[in-house]
C-alpha cells in the first residue's frame, strides 16, 4: 500500500506522456511540423494555416467557373505558410532550422525535387508520394539570406507548378510569389 | 355583499389572474428588450478575451471608441422583416448570410513605445486556444499586427465564425462575425451562369 499510490500515479503520468507523444508523432502523411517560430517585434512575420474545410469552401465558389482549379483545391487538406524576416539576430537559428527540417524530410522518405542555391538564396522543394503516383504533400523551404525565410507545407495532391495558382485562389501572397519562384528554379539547372 | 368566512382564502377572480399574467409578460418582454439593448454594446466572450489579452499586453490607458454587437435575434428579426420588402438579390444574400456581427474600436491615449508584438500574438494565441479557437492567419509587420481566429470545431459553409484583431500604432480593432455563406455562394454561382446573364439581358 505504501508504494501503491506513487506507483499508480507514476503509471498514469507515464501513460499520459506516451499517449501525448504518440498523438504528436502521428501527423498525416504529407504533413510536417516545422515547430514554432517566435515573431520578432518590428520584424516581418506571416503565418497562414488554412485547413481543408476552408479550402473546400473556396473551391465551391469557383467550381462552376473553374472546375479544374476547384478540383485541385478539393484535393488539399492543409496549407501552412511561415514567412519570417531575417536579420543578424536570427539568421543563424533559421538556417539551422532549415537544415534540420531538410534532414528530417530526407530521413522520412521525402523526395527532393529541387535544390537551388544562388548567391544568398537557397531553395529546396520536397515531395512526399505514395506508390510513386499519388502526391501526399509538398514542402518548400527558402532561405533568402538577408531578407526572409519561408517555409511552406501543402498537404494533399499538388504539383509544385500549381503552388502559384493555389496561392492566388486562397489569396496567400507569399505562396503565390513562392510558386512563381519555384517554377523559375525548377527550370534552372540544379546547383549544390 | 357576500359574507367573509374565517379560514377561507379569497380566490382572485379570473380577470385579475389574467391581468397578472399579462403584466408578467410585459415585464418579461421589457426585461428581454433591456438585456438586448445592453447586449448590443458588449462584445461576445471570445472578442472580449482577445481584446483584454491585447490591451493587458500593452502599457497605457485605453479609450473605448465604439463597441457594438448585433446578435442572432436581431439579425433574425431583420431577415424576417426584410421579407416584406422587395430587395435586390445582393443585399438579400448579405442579410441572409450574416447571423451576427460585432466590432470594437479602442485607442491608446499615449504612445505605447516599444511593443513586443510577437509576444502579444503568442499570448493571444494561448488565450484563444483555451477557448477552443485556432489562429489561421497571423501577420506582424513593423507597427502592425493582424490575427484571425476560427473555432477548433469543424467549420462549415452553414456555420462559419471568425474573430479578427488588428493592432496598428495606437489603435486596436476587434471584429467578430458568424454566418451562413450558402446564400452568398448561390449568388456567386448565379452570377457565373451564362443562362442567368442571358435572362438578365432579356429583362432589360
Amino acid at each position: 500500500m505504501k508504494y501503491f499510490i506513487p506507483t499508480a500515479l507514476g503509471t498514469v503520468i507515464l501513460s499520459a506522456g506516451l499517449a501525448a507523444n504518440a498523438s504528436a508523432d502521428t501527423l498525416p502523411p504529407g504533413q510536417i511540423d516545422f515547430g514554432s517560430f517566435t515573431p520578432k517585434s518590428n520584424g516581418e512575420f506571416v503565418e497562414v494555416n488554412v485547413t481543408g474545410t476552408i479550402i473546400s469552401m473556396a473551391a465551391r465558389f469557383i467550381e462552376k467557373d473553374e472546375p479544374e482549379v476547384a478540383k485541385v483545391l478539393n484535393g488539399l487538406h492543409l496549407v501552412h505558410v511561415n514567412v519570417i524576416g531575417v536579420d543578424d539576430d536570427n539568421r543563424a537559428d533559421l538556417q539551422t532550422k532549415a537544415q534540420k527540417i531538410r534532414k528530417q524530410l530526407e530521413g522520412n522518405g521525402w523526395e527532393r525535387i529541387v535544390m537551388a542555391q544562388q548567391q544568398d538564396q537557397n531553395v529546396g522543394v520536397y515531395l512526399k508520394t505514395e506508390n510513386k503516383d499519388t502526391v501526399q504533400g509538398l514542402v518548400v523551404t527558402v532561405m533568402d539570406g538577408n531578407k526572409q525565410a519561408v517555409f511552406v507545407n501543402v498537404v494533399g495532391n499538388i504539383k509544385p507548378e500549381q503552388l502559384a495558382m493555389v496561392g492566388e485562389r486562397l489569396h496567400i501572397e507569399p505562396l503565390k510569389k513562392l510558386g512563381h519562384a519555384t517554377e523559375h528554379n525548377a527550370e534552372q539547372p540544379t546547383e549544390k | 355583499m357576500p359574507a367573509r368566512y374565517p379560514g377561507v382564502a379569497m380566490q382572485p377572480s379570473p380577470r385579475v389572474q389574467a391581468g397578472f399574467i399579462v403584466l408578467g409578460v410585459i415585464v418579461l418582454f421589457l426585461a428581454i428588450c433591456a438585456l438586448g439593448v445592453v447586449g448590443m454594446f458588449q462584445l461576445s466572450s471570445e472578442s472580449t478575451i482577445l481584446r483584454q489579452t491585447m490591451m493587458s499586453s500593452v502599457a497605457g490607458t485605453w479609450d473605448k471608441k465604439i463597441a457594438i454587437r448585433v446578435g442572432g435575434l436581431t439579425t433574425a428579426l431583420v431577415r424576417g422583416g426584410s421579407r416584406f420588402f422587395k430587395i435586390p438579390p445582393e443585399p438579400r444574400a448579405a442579410l441572409d448570410a450574416v447571423h451576427g456581427a460585432e466590432v470594437g474600436v479602442y485607442n491608446l491615449r499615449e504612445d505605447p513605445g516599444y511593443v513586443e508584438r510577437g509576444a502579444l500574438l503568442t499570448r493571444a494565441d494561448k488565450a484563444m486556444a483555451a477557448r477552443g479557437w485556432d489562429r489561421i492567419v497571423g501577420v506582424v509587420h513593423e507597427h502592425d499586427l493582424v490575427a484571425v481566429y476560427m473555432p477548433h470545431k469543424k467549420a462549415s459553409l452553414h456555420n462559419l465564425r471568425c474573430c479578427v484583431a488588428v493592432f496598428s500604432g495606437r489603435d486596436l480593432v476587434v471584429v467578430s462575425a458568424r454566418g451562413n455563406l450558402e446564400p452568398l455562394l448561390e449568388l456567386a454561382q448565379k452570377h457565373l451562369e451564362p443562362e442567368f446573364q442571358k435572362s438578365l439581358l432579356a429583362w432589360r
